[in-house]
């Protein structure tokens, strides 16, 4: 065989793309998220019909239940009377619809206590994944780094932790230290409470502080996010120093790192333009998995921290036996949680070739 | 997940009675020796076993009954009460103790259970595989699409609080992974020569399920299970300490913290039963973490290579 | 002066507490010019000895004896100095090119980022160089290919990038381990024509690390035949195919299909297996799988002597000493 010939022969084989790999992946992940969403929906409407309490008196109160005019127009409108299944189609049109029911405790929809909740609580875990990630990739890359050595015996324990406290129990004791002994940190809440309300804000309050130009309230949002985002990143924290210790190792065995060393690349060079970018699919992927987990954290240390979040909200309504309430944090969180997934997933095609090209 | 990964063995030969027997002793031998060079794994190991001593002997360790009031409340940590004692004045040492029989077995209980309805659908879906696979694989998908403790906290909170219910939501949103880990092996291992031939050789399904396969997954599921011990004790703990679980004046570990939220001052009432958990959650870490270095072959096989 | 000399060379790597030895006195030279086959199994210690002239062992690793590099001695050179030498005058081909090619980075930042480390090249410019390496390599269409990810290309094409990398920064020295192992059989013969090809176009010494004959016998001047951490026959590759004389290297070119004086078809496997690290025998490593062998074979390790001139082998039997 001559060169001509293979040459010729190598390049009628490159370059053949497929048509709109990323068009149809994009729609796929669509469809998956959009029938678990559905299968969300099955679960906590099977849940609300299991509940032991009659829906009517849990929504009307004793006395209104005592009325079988009332009892009757409330079944007839939510379709009580019906097969499970068409009872399903009413409470499926009525979420999609904005119709969540009320929450017992609130006395006002829950679909507009859950929105007036939730940009707490997304603050709160924004910050937490930002500095899980950011010590996480850099305590992982450590240990893998240096096997064997201190900063791989120090992401142990840290993971080690993260997988067997409490966190509802960490947080109380950081409060215990930070607060009752040393006095650093305030105890909970979101801002000092002496300090004016923001009007009309995002209800972020670190951007509504920093839009409204006052350094002293942002200063205090900070103080507050401190203890709480520790805590909660915790176990999140361990879960990526783990996954980012496991992925470095895998990719320092390739080939490709070491042709990076034999180019004559500096080794942090390396680290960072070979190592890294390959691990950060496996580091994005685990961050998405982890949000769910940093969700429904939220819950325990809410309570612990009285954040007036999604957390704090699903506590009162189960201590309270408020189902409507408690299935519709249900629903929230789950349905956040795949999307975020269907973000991460989106996102994974774009940092990784192989994905985004065949 | 590295148990998913694990390759099944392509040979296996019957050995005689006698060799099977001196197998067995160097085996054992083997097991005792690989504890001795796993420091974590025998602190595990003793950590766990104290806290079984703890649970036979709760009555005796105990000075107090977990629900005796004694009178003084929120005093400190002193000699008559090791721990204190809380708002009710009930010696807060005697309910960490009396606790462990709370806490252990009924996590043990919940795992035990999510592990065998899980091994269960995991040996259906993956032996017959086709449609009844896919739908049952759908199904645990899309209880991953869950975070845990807030689908265990529905559960809990739609069937009523109770211990009882805590614990059966702790079952309902731990199956999954053994349903998924379990199908994985069995795929895996379906299509082994060894699982072939005894088919061949005219062995029914449900024999060859029995014989062949049920000893080739059991680690990799026991070695969950193990890990998963110290995941349901951190669950029915959330649980309780959410009011979702045991109720007062449960001497429930969880529901001891919940209480001691509101004493800042009075220190103990909260950070003992939180140790309690911790040391309980990291013994049974440190066990499925050592479990998992003896059965994983790929882990086997490295080590094989490095001594090379 | 020889490009690369090689004197005397051990690397021991510790191993749970043990320390074993990997390579034992090997001595070698390449020329510019020159292309130096190293043969042997696996474990034989000759990738090792590949990695120590581009200083990348393990870094527990003790390496003792000398490699001079034009001059300059490698063995205990200071990092930052090795890395200016590394890809810049000593280029590496790895075996496998969909592992030796990062699968997230395209070819044009693969191609391009030591040139523009070593040579202090623009982008623009170091894009211009890219282009004119993958036409020297034989690629069609290089300004399309740079856009390109490994995965993307046939196995062939990706050897040819990898070749490409490595030849960059216009290198004096060239060691290729195994370029063509990982690849099809009719993608093979392109490459190895590509890598004589390019050593006869520019002056560059090439050490190719391999255990398939067959490579070697088209493209090697010279050969060097590994065996448990040491040479065991050296010569130039005629002489080495025509009278192999270890009886090693002699079992190595039976088991290579081959046709026997009657024209059928040939082939007599080797016996035994290759030992690993610290398992090597006493007296000659070979004499477990000798068919030669006599007493003196496992009291005395025999070491390399002029069989005939330029003709090196290290055995008791059939070298020099007999």
């Amino acid at each position: 065989m001559t060169i001509g010939t293979s040459a010729r022969a190598a390049g009628a084989r490159a370059l053949r793309l497929p048509r709109h790999p990323v068009l149809s992946y994009t729609l796929r992940r669509l469809g998956l998220t959009l029938l678990l969403g559905l299968g969300i929906t099955l679960i906590t409407f099977t849940l609300s019909a299991l509940v032991p309490i009659d829906p009517v008196v849990a929504a009307l109160g004793e006395r209104a239940a005592g009325d079988p005019d009332i009892v009757a127009n409330y079944r007839a409108k939510h379709g009580l009377d019906e097969p499970l299944p068409v009872q399903y189609w009413v409470y499926l049109t009525g979420l999609l619809r904005g119709d969540w029911g009320m929450s017992l405790q609130t006395q006002r929809p829950v679909l507009q206590d859950l929105l007036s909740y939730a940009p707490a609580t997304l603050e709160l875990v924004f910050a937490t994944i930002i500095m899980a990630v950011v010590f996480g990739v850099l305590l992982g890359l450590a240990a893998a780094l240096y096997r064997n050595r201190f900063p791989d015996h120090f992401a142990r324990v840290i993971a080690l932790l993260g997988v067997s406290t409490p966190i509802f129990w960490f947080g109380i004791v950081m409060i215990l230290i930070f607060f009752a002994q040393l006095g650093w940190l305030p105890s909970g809440g979101r801002i000092d409470p002496t300090m004016p309300k923001i009007q009309g804000g995002t209800g972020f309050l670190i951007l509504d502080t920093i839009s409204a130009g006052q350094p002293a309230m942002l200063w205090s949002v900070m103080k507050h996010l401190v203890l709480p985002s520790i805590v909660l990143g915790l176990s999140t924290l361990g879960l990526i120093i783990r996954i980012t210790r496991a992925s470095v190792l895998e990719v320092l065995g390739n080939d490709y790192v070491r042709a990076g060393h034999a180019k004559g690349l500096s080794s942090g060079t390396v680290v960072r333009r070979y190592v890294l970018r390959a691990s950060a699919g496996s580091i994005l992927t685990i961050t998405g998995v982890a949000f769910g987990g940093l969700l429904a954290g939220t819950v325990l240390i809410e309570t612990v921290f009285t954040w007036p979040g999604l957390g704090l909200y699903a506590y009162r309504s189960a201590t309270s036996a408020d189902l409507n309430s408690i299935m519709g944090v249900t629903l929230f969180v789950s349905v956040s949680y795949i999307l975020v997934n269907l973000i991460v997933d989106l996102f994974y095609m774009i940092l990784d070739p192989r994905v985004r090209l065949t | 997940m590295s148990i998913e990964n694990a390759t099944p063995p392509t040979t296996t030969s019957i050995p005689a009675a006698a060799e099977r027997r001196r197998m067995k002793i160097s085996a054992t031998l083997h097991v005792v020796k690989r504890i001795l060079r796993m420091p974590l794994f025998a602190v595990g190991l003793s950590i766990v076993g104290v806290w079984l001593i703890v649970i036979i002997f709760a009555g005796q360790i105990a000075p107090f009954s977990p629900n005796a009031q004694l009178g003084i409340a929120l005093s400190p940590p002193s000699w008559e009460h090791l721990f204190g004692t809380d708002a009710l004045g009930r010696d807060v040492f005697s309910r960490v103790v009396h606790g462990s029989r709370i806490s252990l077995v009924y996590s043990v209980i919940l795992v035990t259970a999510a592990m065998l309805i899980g091994t269960v659908i995991g040996m259906i879906s993956g032996f017959f595989g086709g449609r009844l696979d896919e739908i049952l694989m759908r199904l645990v998908d899309l209880f991953f699409a869950f975070p845990v403790i807030i689908l265990a906290m529905a559960v809990a909170a739609a069937l009523g609080a109770s211990v009882q219910n805590a614990v059966l939501a702790g079952i309902i949103v731990s199956w999954p992974i053994y349903a998924r880990t379990v199908r994985g092996l069995v795929v895996g291992y379906r299509d082994a020569e060894f699982v072939v031939s005894s088919r061949l050789a005219g062995m029914g399904s449900g024999r060859s399920i029995l014989v062949d396969l049920l000893p080739s997954i059991a680690g990799p599921t026991l070695v969950l299970a193990t890990q998963d011990v110290g995941a349901a004790i951190l669950l029915l703990a959330s649980l309780s300490f959410l009011g979702v679980g045991a109720q007062p004046p449960m001497p429930e570990w969880g529901a001891m913290i919940s209480e001691g939220v509101t004493y800042f001052s009075s220190w103990w009432i909260a950070v003992f039963p939180g140790l309690a958990i911790v040391t309980v959650a990291l013994a049974f870490n440190l066990l499925g973490d050592g479990l998992r270095d003896m059965f994983d072959p790929k882990m086997k096989r490295s080590i094989q290579r490095k001594t090379k | 002066m020889s490009l690369l000399s090689i004197e005397n060379l051990s690397i021991a790597l510790p191993v749970d507490g043990r320390i074993l030895p990997i390579v034992e006195g090997v001595s070698l030279q390449v020329s510019r010019g020159e292309v130096l086959g190293i043969a042997g199994e696996s474990g034989s210690g000759k990738t090792m000895s590949a990695m120590a002239v581009m200083g990348l062992l393990p870094k527990d690793a003790i390496v003792t004896g000398s490699i001079r590099f034009e001059g300059k001695e490698l063995i205990g050179m200071g990092e930052r100095e090795f890395r200016s030498i590394r890809g810049n005058d000593i280029a590496m081909v790895f075996q496998d090119p969909l592992s030796s090619l990062h699968p997230m980075l395209t070819v044009e930042k693969q191609l391009t980022d030591h040139l523009r480390k070593h040579k202090r090249m623009s982008r623009h410019d170091a894009r211009v160089r890219a282009e004119e390496l993958l036409r020297l390599v034989q690629l069609p269409n290089p300004a399309k290919l740079l856009r390109v990810y490994p995965h993307q290309l046939s196995g062939g094409q990706r050897q040819r990038v990898a070749i490409a990398i490595a030849l960059a920064c216009e290198p004096s020295l060239l060691i290729a381990d195994e370029p063509t192992t990982a690849l099809d059989v009719t993608v093979q013969a392109g490459i190895i024509e590509l890598l004589l090809d390019l050593t006869r176009k520019i002056d560059i010494g090439v050490m190719i690390v391999t255990h398939d004959l067959g490579v070697l016998s088209s493209i090697a001047d010279r050969l060097a035949v590994f065996y448990a951490g040491g040479i065991v026959e050296t010569a130039g590759a005629a002489a080495v195919f025509r009278h192999p004389t270890h009886p090693y290297t002699e079992a190595l070119l039976a088991a290579v299909p081959h046709r026997d004086d009657d024209g059928d078809i040939d082939l007599k496997p080797m016996r035994g297996t290759p030992p690993a690290a610290g398992e090597w025998a006493e007296g000659c490593r070979f004499n477990p799988r000798c068919d030669y062998v006599e007493r003196q074979c496992y009291v005395i390790d025999p070491v390399l002597l002029e069989a005939t001139p330029g003709h090196q082998v290290a055995c008791h039997v059939r070298g020099a000493s007999s």
